[in-house]
């Protein structure tokens, strides 16, 4: 028989290590997907599973672990924004790093600039409504707000959205 | 194609094309969770103080106005730099609320410690103690060249800007790593206890000087040792030195570009010793020359963090505006006209 030490970090330690080896590249590309940046993603990520680490027992101990990581990120992602700040910067040309994103942008990447140019809270409900392909109700419970919220802030990027593709499609023909 | 199918499309081929980088150590985030929680505890504590001191500051301001008589109690220095004329942003990368700035402009990411040694600047991505040192170019047209995996805390460059040192850990050891910078060659690795290198409150041992023949400095609180590539692989119990002919260490003393300046940071009268951490005043001297030696003596209550040449002539302070403040701001101080200017930066109020 394997006795288990009843110590919640040792029960925990054990879950933590597996779970972040198997859901990095996962919570990765939805950071990356929030931040639009390699640098800040990483950053995100590593935040959201220090966070988590600090919550292990609930996280293991919920009905979806990941839910409950991609909550705990997804917060992070909002409460770490400084809007009075990143409205007065402008970001350098050339990352920090080699951008690793490999073949040229197609015809569906036309989006992508005009989805990274939301506010945050419109990113936020864009990527977990359209990417991870959550209910309303499941991405309300996510940020904490009502699922009428997440209807309007969907509907208004969703309108920003197609009037930024008209203008670019009227510009281009 | 409706714009939610276009998105969902969108989406999943962006995050399809992103190569996550290898997963981080699941040890080194343990470590930041619990410095992260003894973070919050301190906070907590902090926060009952100041409940308790306001509490304290009520009842003396109503026993003071009890007594209108009573004399006024002690005030603060009033001087402060904002009198100073304000110059150009600072020229060489400087780091603010985590953020790297390169030619004044943002960096993505999260940054701390920023080295700028003759041109070459190091700085520190990730949030402390994990982070990967990148290098950049040159202070002109800076770019990233290189990001060292596995390094941990602060990355040093020699003070003719050649070589660089850090601490990596690997699995379950760690290693001190110098590197000649124009070969790309590691001229040596050391290996050190893993035990020193994470520690809670925040005393593990890093990177602490580098000399031009790889001499590295190297500890925390408890100790500080010194190893050079070549000799035998046991480092001495020997910390910082003070350097022959001044009143500092190795660390606390800066070189301009051309050698002609050697600055370091001080108090008013120039002393190095009284009021150790407590300066508001910077020395210059030309090497070997002790009579060139002069101080600049900044406002009251300035207290200089570090001192970085931006040019053959001037020197860029980084430092506290008061006692306590938590913004650390940028002033620029000249050799030739023994005067300095603010350099104001896009994290200024």
């Amino acid at each position: 028989m394997v006795l288990r030490s009843s110590h919640a970090r040792d029960v925990g330690s054990l879950g933590y290590d597996e779970f972040v080896a198997a859901r990095w590249t996962s919570l990765y590309r939805t950071a990356y997907l929030l931040t639009a940046n390699h640098a800040d993603a990483e950053d995100l990520a590593q935040t959201a599973l220090v966070k988590a680490y600090l919550s292990w027992s609930k996280v293991a101990g919920a009905a979806s672990p990941d839910a409950y990581v991609r909550r705990i990120l997804t917060n992070a992602f909002l409460s770490g924004r400084r809007p009075l700040r990143v409205s007065r910067e402008r970001l350098v040309d050339q990352p920090p790093e080699p951008a690793t994103v490999g073949p040229p942008p197609d015809d569906r990447l036309v989006l992508w600039p005009h989805i990274a140019a939301l506010s945050p809270r419109q990113r936020a409900v864009v990527v977990l409504r359209y990417y991870e392909d959550l209910s309303e109700h499941q991405i309300a419970e996510t940020l904490g707000c009502s699922p009428g919220t997440v209807k309007s802030t969907a509907s208004d990027a969703l309108k920003i959205l197609r009037s930024r593709m008209e203008s670019t499609e009227g510009a281009t023909s | 194609m409706s714009v939610e199918d276009l998105l969902t499309d969108a989406l999943r081929t962006v995050a399809g094309g992103v190569q996550a980088p290898p997963p981080p150590a699941p040890s080194h985030l343990v470590q930041r969770a619990r410095r992260e929680r003894s973070r919050r505890r301190r906070r907590t504590l902090a926060g009952a103080g100041l409940v308790a001191a306001t509490v304290v500051a009520a009842v003396a301001l109503g026993v003071h106005a009890g007594h209108p008589d009573a004399a006024p109690g002690p005030t603060h220095p009033t001087g402060t730099p904002s009198g100073l004329p304000t110059g150009d942003a600072p020229l060489v990368p400087y780091v603010v609320f985590e953020r790297l700035y390169v030619n004044d402009e943002p960096v993505p990411g999260t940054w701390w410690d920023v080295q700028t040694v003759q041109g070459h600047t190091v700085a520190t991505r990730g949030v402390p103690p994990i982070g990967k040192p990148v290098l950049f170019d040159n202070q002109d047209q800076p770019r990233p060249t290189h990001l060292l995996d596995h390094a941990i805390g602060t990355a040093r460059l020699s003070v003719d800007g050649t070589k660089l040192a850090w601490i990596e850990t690997t699995g379950s050891s760690a290693h001190v790593v110098v590197r000649d910078l124009p070969t790309g060659e590691t001229l040596g690795r050391l290996t050190v206890d893993p035990n020193r290198v994470f520690i809670e409150d925040g005393t593990q041992d890093h990177i602490l000087w580098l000399g031009d023949d790889g001499t590295v400095v190297y500890g925390g609180s408890s100790s500080v040792r010194t190893w050079r590539p070549g000799s035998p692989a046991t480092p001495s119990d020997v910390g910082l030195q003070q350097v022959k002919g001044y009143p500092v260490d190795y660390s606390e003393i800066s070189f301009s570009p051309d050698g002609n300046w050697a600055a370091w940071r001080s108090d008013r009268r120039g002393r190095t010793t009284d009021r150790k951490d407590f300066y508001d005043g910077v020395t210059f001297e030309s090497p070997r020359n002790p009579d060139t030696r002069f101080t600049i003596a900044l406002p009251a209550g300035t207290n200089v963090h570090s001192v970085t040449w931006e040019s053959g002539t001037d020197v860029l302070l980084r430092y506290q505006e008061q006692p306590g403040a938590a913004a650390l701001r940028f002033m620029r101080c000249s050799v030739e006209d023994k005067h300095c200017e603010l350099a104001p930066t896009q994290a200024d109020p």
